[in-house]
């Protein structure tokens, strides 16, 4: 049980790594609430007598929203100790310059603002306890060159990396970490349709991987272990890209 | 059920503290252990450990990475002993001493030789066995000196970088095999609870005129050479590093292959 005693707040936009994130830190015995723009999400979780919590979210960049829903999140077991986003947008395919201003606009907005906001309103119950642990789930083409990937969506995720390395230098003077991992292609999770066929891994019988890998690598960068990770991006994606 | 239920890892340069430390967590989480190094003394710091688990589940036996024969005896002694081959953790590494000015040869030779070439011959050794089992983890102990500006002994900055390029090449070459490989690099080591052994062959660390930027005595112009960024951690903690390996060498990172892992409290943060 490696994070029990813990409250751990997942925030997803809906794709399989949100859900498969906040299914392995409950059996680790953390304590977790899911924000979800997925209804779906919640259903497994009910069923069971479980510490666990499902507050649905229509819009991530919504501040008044995510202000009440992460109030309700810290509340739900009085504080709060590991946040993890996996926030994405499915981007608008098309000739990088011929695709409207307000649907790269709104890719950017949804994938960088909606990153920050629920960070916003949760990460002061970190500083509160001066400890924590933050991991930002982002993506292949914001680390590398992938064919076919849409403009907007690969800088968006190139600048989720910013984000962990400046929250990581920001925040560690109150021993809160945060790292970041890039995920390749993942079962269940939405990709830049334009990228299809350029992001699969080279392992044998794994090329793609599962939303569990995702949620074992979250579960290395939380635990008590992992205090001096920081400010890393790690890169899951079955040897596609090796740095 | 543990972590690494049922895995048998070898450990070259298991004598060292890394080694020492990290055998307890993977005898804790389930694995048999065969520990390799260069002489019995290194052993004497898990004697006890040892004898609490018993040779069903640890073992250990002589050999020098420098030496092709003795890392194939290596992994066919782990075999004979309990059957499989898993995880093999390449820790052994050599510093060598000296800057470009006044750095010899000899140490600059043992450096490469055993920090890169030592993890490559293990790996050759230890592949076959994986390639049979369709399944295994290498994981090639590397450094932060190796990763980035890091004011190190020339020898250790590039054998360091040499290992974290062959664990990308071997990483390549393994993945139709299903083999992973992948480099670990931690920034200083905090091993001040074991009694210092010098490595065999080294000649002390000469430092250059003037110091180096970082180090008592330094002084020369004001350099930035990193910190780390979390309140009152300056340095790696050995039983953090023993459970980064503990993921590393397990089939929760089964989607992880190539990459150099960092644990380095923020110093040095790689895009």
């Amino acid at each position: 049980m490696r994070l029990e005693h813990k409250v751990a707040a997942v925030a997803s936009s809906g794709g399989s790594i949100g859900k498969a994130c906040a299914q392995a830190l409950l059996k680790e015995g953390a304590k977790v609430i899911l924000l979800s723009k997925n209804p779906s999400d919640f259903s497994e979780f009910q069923e069971k007598e479980q510490p666990f919590l499902g507050l649905p979210v229509k819009d991530f960049t919504d501040e008044e929203e995510i202000k009440e829903k992460a109030a309700e999140a810290v509340e739900a077991f009085g504080s709060l100790d590991v946040i993890v986003n996996s926030i994405t947008a499915v981007p608008e395919e098309g000739v990088w310059n011929e695709i409207p201003e307000e649907s790269w606009r709104e890719t950017f907005t949804q994938i960088l603002t909606g990153n920050l906001i629920p960070l916003k309103y949760l990460v002061p119950s970190l500083v509160e306890k001066e400890s924590g642990r933050i991991v930002i789930v982002s993506a292949l083409p914001g680390r590398t060159g992938v064919p076919g990937s849409q403009f907007a969506y690969t800088a968006a995720h190139a600048g989720l990396g910013g984000m962990v390395r400046n929250i990581a230098t920001v925040f560690g003077k109150h021993s809160i970490t945060c790292n970041g991992i890039a995920a390749g292609q993942i079962e269940g999770q939405a990709i830049d349709p334009g990228a299809e066929g350029s992001l699969a891994g080279i392992l044998k019988e794994k090329t793609i991987g599962t939303a569990q890998d995702v949620a074992n690598a979250v579960l290395y960068l939380t635990d008590e272990h992992a205090a001096w990770n920081t400010g890393e991006t790690l890169d899951l994606n079955g040897g596609r890209y090796m740095v | 059920m543990k972590r690494l239920e049922n895995k048998v890892a070898v450990f070259v340069g298991g004598g060292s503290a890394v080694g020492s430390v990290a055998l307890r967590a993977f005898l804790e989480e389930g694995a048999k252990v065969v520990l390799v190094d260069i002489d019995e003394k290194y052993f004497e710091r898990t004697e006890e450990i040892r004898r609490e688990y018993g040779e069903e589940r640890v073992r250990t036996i002589l050999g020098a990475c420098t030496d092709q024969r003795e890392m194939d005896r290596a992994m066919a002694f782990a075999i004979q002993a309990f059957g499989r081959l898993d995880i093999l953790l390449n820790i052994a590494g050599f510093h060598g001493s000296g800057h470009i000015h006044n750095i010899e040869p000899r140490q600059w030779n043992l450096a490469l030789d055993v920090t890169c070439s030592g993890a490559y011959r293990a790996s050759k050794a230890a592949f076959p066995y994986m390639k049979a089992q369709g399944s295994g983890h290498i994981v090639n102990f590397a450094s932060l000196g190796g990763r980035g500006n890091r004011s190190v002994a020339i020898s250790y900055a590039a054998s360091k970088a040499a290992c974290i390029g062959l664990t990308r090449a071997m990483a390549m070459e393994m993945a139709p095999y299903g083999v992973h490989v992948v480099s670990f690099a931690p920034g200083t080591l905090d091993t001040k609870e074991f009694a210092r052994i010098p490595e065999k062959g080294s000649t002390g660390f000469k430092l250059p005129p003037g110091g180096i930027p970082g180090m008592p005595g330094y002084t020369g112009p004001l350099l930035y050479v990193g910190q780390s960024v979390i309140k009152d951690r300056p340095v790696a903690d050995l039983t953090e590093i023993a459970y980064a390996l503990v993921y590393l060498s397990s089939d929760e990172s089964d989607y992880l292959t190539g990459d150099c892992v960092d644990m380095n409290g923020g110093i040095l943060m790689q895009p």
